[in-house]
């Protein structure tokens, strides 16, 4: 059947699930924007004449800002993307004068003292309705060397370690796709929504991370973002859709949960000691399986949906309402762009709507009209 | 008879061929001036399937009837969007701009059924109709 409202070969809905992630992700101008807020945060941080300079800082995003796996949240307007002040060779100092040394200089801008808030690993810098940028102030780690680094813990009073680039990296080399030769010869329709167009891996993330934040609605034990995005990246194969690999990963973690006799751990994949779980206790975890036992079945309804108009109340259900309209109303639109360009065709098999190709005959334009 | 038109005007029976060349789903009756034809529409597959309906009595209007599933509202004695009564759907401008008898049902009324169908569904799920178009003038 000739429908190329998506790359012929994936799965319908990754055209929806598509629209549903790009409306979740950071627009291209507000990365551009976050982009340009911590450069400046870095200038001011190692400006010459500060007491930082010299020490060879360096401000690199860690998070969902590196990974692209972005959210936006559902209670509240700001994105939280996260920084890494690295100072390199701090490592002799006290980690309460590194934190306070960062937090200080900040304190010292006239833009940031009124929006700086102290949190326990971290500087906020809260751009109301845009995003929040936390800055972890770090050191390299001496003993491992690389990408390691420790970082301040108010509480501990003490470093603990880190490795965003390396999980970063890690997270790189797993999103990789699988290209199939058969599947070569399709080029897929250019994406209308905004932002650059993600991976799959990237977009199984996002919904898994979206989906935590509807059930738990800022509940303590949602499971954390790093939690399910280690899973996700660990379980990834490669799938080209992201529906399949989204349905993948909730059929292995079943299977994981299942095998597994007491509380899973998650691990650090780039720093085995480090444990992201650590803070499961036996309810948060029984949280964690009762969500993605649900939200596998969930999605599998979800699938099995037929009709757009089902399709929008379940995906509303799953994902939020709101989100949910949009993704259709974009996925719509592409329609709407083949159309008013002339290329929408329809295929022979019940006549199926497709952009202008082989086997496709053109449809003449026309006017809806009546009440 | 002297074709007064530069494109000629199709009959009952060579529309009802031109259907089934180019709709494998569509089976139909053409006799007497009239044509009257069904088979299976789905936009995309993740629009239901729809069993519709065609009818046409020759140089008049074509029209297109929605059999199975029924169309529905998102409220109950709300007008769906672009139809006349009796849940019609309206797919092109009265006047010949968009269709005159000249014209084949199999490459206008039938994919624009389709195409109209798609924006049904989506206006269904949420309540924005985003195929265009233009409603008559009331008379107030």
């Amino acid at each position: 059947m000739a429908t190329l409202l998506v790359t012929p070969g994936i799965d319908q809905f990754d055209g929806l699930l598509e629209e549903l992630c790009s409306n979740l992700q950071l627009t291209e101008s507000q990365f551009k924007d976050a982009e340009a807020k911590y450069t400046a945060v870095g200038n001011w941080l190692g400006a010459e004449n500060g007491p930082l300079a010299g020490l060879g800082l360096e401000v690199y995003p860690q998070g969902s800002m590196l990974l692209r796996t972005t959210v936006k949240p559902r209670s509240q307007d700001e994105y939280d993307l996260d920084l890494v002040c690295l100072l390199p060779s701090c490592y002799g100092y006290d980690p309460l004068s590194v934190y306070e040394a960062v937090a200080e200089r900040l304190n010292n801008n006239a833009t940031y003292k009124n929006i700086l808030e102290r949190k326990k690993r971290c500087i906020r810098l809260n751009y109301a309705g845009s995003f929040h940028l936390d800055v972890l102030p770090a050191c390299s780690n001496p003993v491992t060397g690389g990408t390691f680094i420790l970082v301040p813990d108010c509480e501990l009073k003490d470093w603990t370690p880190s490795n965003p680039k390396g999980f970063g990296k890690w997270f790189e080399d797993k999103s990789s796709v699988r290209v199939h030769l058969a599947e070569k010869r399709f080029k897929p329709l250019p994406v209308q929504g905004p932002g650059t167009r993600t991976l799959p891996l990237q977009r199984v993330v996002q919904l898994i991370k979206r989906r935590r934040d509807v059930v738990f609605n800022g509940d303590g034990d949602a499971p954390r973002s790093v939690v399910l995005t280690t899973l996700a990246a660990g379980h990834y194969s490669g799938e080209d859709s992201c529906c399949t690999a989204l349905q993948n990963l909730l059929d292995a973690l079943c299977r994981d949960i299942a095998n597994c006799q007491g509380i899973m751990e998650v691990r650090n994949p780039t720093n085995r000691e480090e444990v992201f779980s650590e803070a499961w206790t036996w309810q948060s975890y029984s949280a964690f399986r009762e969500f993605i036992f649900n939200f596998r079945e969930e999605f599998r309804q979800l699938r099995a949906q037929v009709g757009l108009d089902k399709i929008t109340k379940q995906m509303e259900d799953v994902f939020g309402e709101e989100l949910a309209r949009k993704a259709v109303l974009s996925y719509t639109n592409r329609l709407s762009a083949l159309r008013e360009t002339g290329r929408l065709g329809f295929g022979r098999s019940a006549v199926a709507l497709a952009a202008i190709g082989a086997g496709v005959t053109p449809i003449p334009r026309t006017t809806f009209f009546g009440q | 008879m002297v074709n007064r038109f530069r494109q000629s005007v199709l009959s009952v029976r060579d529309q009802l061929a031109w259907v089934k060349q180019f709709h494998s789903s569509f089976d139909g009756l053409a006799s007497g001036g009239t044509l009257r034809c069904v088979g299976w529409v789905q936009p995309t597959p993740l629009n239901q399937i729809y069993r519709v309906e065609i009818r046409y009595i020759y140089k008049e209007i074509p029209t297109a009837k929605v059999r199975d599933p029924e169309l529905r509202r998102r409220v109950a004695g709300e007008r769906i969007p672009h139809t006349y009564a009796d849940d019609e759907p309206c797919l092109y401008l009265p006047g010949k701009r968009d269709w005159g008898p000249e014209k084949k049902i199999a490459m206008t009324i039938i994919p624009w059924l389709s195409v109209w169908l798609f924006y049904y569904e989506a206006w269904l799920g949420t309540g924005e109709w985003q195929g265009g178009g233009v409603h008559p003038i009331r008379e107030s």
